[in-house]
């Protein structure tokens, strides 16, 4: 009979689990900015064509004429070495940051999650082959093995994002593994099982939505770090290259202009800064409220 | 116990083979063509052949992975195509710069100041000890390593000239003879005042702006650590029986505190290993990190892949030598 209570919850949280959630959430300022952050982030990439004031120096525009000119009212972020508007840039460059990092985590979710279900729950060699491959992934730092990637594909914002993602799923098979490890002794699993479901079943309709914190968590804090590593890409020049806005690129360009255009790099800086910030307190907040005993994970 | 080491190196042996065939997928099959990609664009057919042969790319893959990897076991990394020099030469001239920077950046600007001051908040919880560390450790988290670097290098090198701009020693100075192969000991142990205190200056802001984002998550998790020990019960122990406010604060409080946040440091070690990429291309360090960019640029295949590895190697090392310290912080601890 308890067992059959059990199933009851398996489906999610229940109403007042989420309304604690939600009390937690809310009762953190940290989390409402962060929320903030990210909400604001996302309407600016959606609406950047509309609110950029030079549309035209998004891409390949050039304006000798005025060229590095500090901000103004004009040009709130001053101008590049082309006479292009930087404010305009950086605003557009969200809309590459945020696609970038929406697809890197996407792709690595959509890889590492599955695999990290059928090895927690499977167990056996399964277990073993996949937990193995994803130790050679961990065994070097993303960005680096990212590189070869790019050099062996060519450099370019797509073959970034795509030397990202192949970098990225590791984590989640790690983090999904080790949750489904606990959850698969659950009551409620073992009750499934009794009942005869097929493993696919329990596995994706209980197991799955019991791993979901630790993923929501991993993937606003993922969101972050993939921003900040395609932006690490574009400026060694591996990745987007000029003339796309993308912030780690316009970075590199200003590089050699510090000493007569300070605004050209800083800007573009600060952007991937609050952006990073912004995911990261929105994944604190989220881990905070969801699953308190995750903190060493996602400090990592 | 010995066992145990014995099993990790094992298993940390495997897993650098695992890593040895991703890098080499990576380098021979997802290029169309290796030796015309690392002939460049305008090099003409025979060139391009002549590069295959060179470097033996003309052979069936099976045949060029098992010459690599019995190379490798030779200590021959294959020869790089940018310097042209053997590729285990260029690692250990760059390896030592690199691991000098990293240690030197994680431990002076990392663990010492973060470990300190995640206590420190802790025990003065909510005064302003504590005020003023919890914003900086937050902000410090999103903070990108190498625009970081960017700024600390336009600001305090270029425009005030109070540090070198980059480098590892002024140029006309001659490095300090060779021990360690790490300038600021070896400057040191022979007595070189003078380049001890050039490499000082040179390696400052770079370790600087490597450390800011492991100081601020080694200083989060220490004061997070910090205060559930605070309110365990023996903490409690110790005050009820008058033991003094400092013995509790190091042998207490920092002692149980240590364990998850030695983790931490062995973690933010194997980050600082991707992040002195970004920082030494700045501060054009040479080091691994440097000659990894260059090679990437130039489609140096057997380059990357020596650094691929030889960083993997310093990764497996990291996380065998933090799990080995746990034992000691925490006597608790068993090793099967």
């Amino acid at each position: 009979m308890s067992d059959l209570r059990g199933m009851k919850t398996i489906k999610g949280r229940s109403a007042t689990e989420t309304r604690r959630v939600m009390r937690v959430f809310l009762r953190n300022p940290l989390s409402i900015l962060g929320m903030s952050m990210v909400i604001a982030f996302f309407v600016l990439a959606a609406f950047a064509p509309l609110l950029v004031p030079y549309p035209e120096d998004v891409s390949g525009a050039i304006h000798m004429k005025q060229r590095h000119l500090p901000p103004s009212s004009e040009h709130w972020f001053g101008t590049d070495e082309v006479g292009r508007d930087l404010f305009s840039r950086v605003i557009y460059g969200t809309r590459i940051s945020l696609e970038i990092g929406l697809i890197v985590v996407a792709v690595g979710a959509g890889i590492g999650v599955p695999l990290g279900l059928v090895a927690g729950f499977f167990g056996g060699w399964t277990e073993q082959v996949i937990m193995r491959i994803t130790d050679i992934f961990l065994a070097v730092p993303g960005i680096l093995l990212a590189i070869a990637i790019v050099a062996a594909l060519g450099p370019g914002m797509t073959n970034a994002m795509v030397a990202l993602s192949i970098v990225w799923w590791p984590g989640y098979v790690r983090i999904v593994h080790g949750k489904v490890k606990t959850v698969r002794e659950e009551a409620y699993v073992e009750a499934g099982r009794a009942l005869g479901l097929n493993s696919m079943r329990i596995l994706f309709r209980h197991v799955l939505p019991n791993c979901m914190s630790p993923i929501l968590v991993k993937a606003s804090m993922d969101m972050g770090m993939a921003i900040l590593s395609a932006a690490g890409l574009g400026f060694i020049g591996i990745g987007a290259q000029p003339p796309i806005p993308e912030w780690g690129a316009i970075i590199s360009e200003g590089r050699r202009y510090f000493s007569v255009a300070w605004w050209h790099s800083t800007f573009p800086g600060l952007a991937i800064w609050f952006t990073v910030l912004g995911f990261n307190f929105l994944g604190d907040a989220l881990r905070d409220a969801l699953d308190p005993k995750m903190r060493m994970q996602a400090l990592s | 116990m010995l066992a145990y080491i014995v099993r990790r190196l094992f298993f940390l042996a495997l897993t650098l083979l695992g890593l040895s065939v991703v890098t080499f997928f990576i380098s021979r099959v997802v290029p169309s063509d290796p030796a015309r990609l690392a002939a460049g664009p305008y090099a003409t057919d025979e060139m391009v052949q002549k590069i295959r042969q060179e470097f033996g790319l003309d052979k069936p893959l099976a045949v060029q992975y098992w010459n690599y990897i019995s190379g490798i076991f030779r200590g021959d990394f294959g020869r790089s195509i940018r310097t042209r020099r053997p590729v285990s030469q260029d690692l250990g001239r760059f390896y030592p710069a690199t691991l000098e920077l990293v240690l030197f950046s994680l431990v002076v600007f990392g663990a010492i100041p973060g470990v300190t001051l995640g206590v420190l908040s802790a025990y003065y919880h909510d005064r302003w000890v504590d005020q003023l560390v919890r914003p900086i450790s937050i902000i410090g988290l999103g903070l990108p390593g190498f625009w970081l670097a960017l700024m600390l290098q336009s600001l305090i090198a270029s425009k005030l000239g109070l540090l070198p701009v980059g480098g590892r020693l002024s140029l006309g100075l001659s490095s300090p003879m060779s021990i360690t192969h790490f300038f600021l000991i070896d400057s040191l142990v022979t007595g070189n005042g003078r380049a001890f205190l050039d490499a000082l200056k040179h390696i400052l802001l770079p370790s600087i702006s490597l450390a800011f984002p492991a100081f601020a998550s080694i200083t989060r998790l220490t004061r997070a650590e910090a205060l559930d020990v605070l309110n365990a019960d023996y903490v409690r122990t110790a005050w009820a029986k008058g033991v003094s406010g400092r013995w509790v604060l190091w042998r207490h409080i920092l002692r149980n505190a240590l364990i998850p946040t030695t983790t931490m440091i062995g973690l933010r070690f194997g980050w600082m290993l991707g992040g002195t990429i970004m920082v030494e291309t700045v501060f054009n360090w040479p080091g691994l990190g440097l000659y990894a960019v260059q090679a990437a640029t130039f489609s140096d295949f057997n380059a990357i892949m020596g650094v691929t590895l030889l960083i993997g190697l310093n990764f497996g090392v990291a996380n065998l030598i933090v799990d080995l310290l746990y034992g000691v912080l925490d006597p608790r601890i068993r090793y099967e």
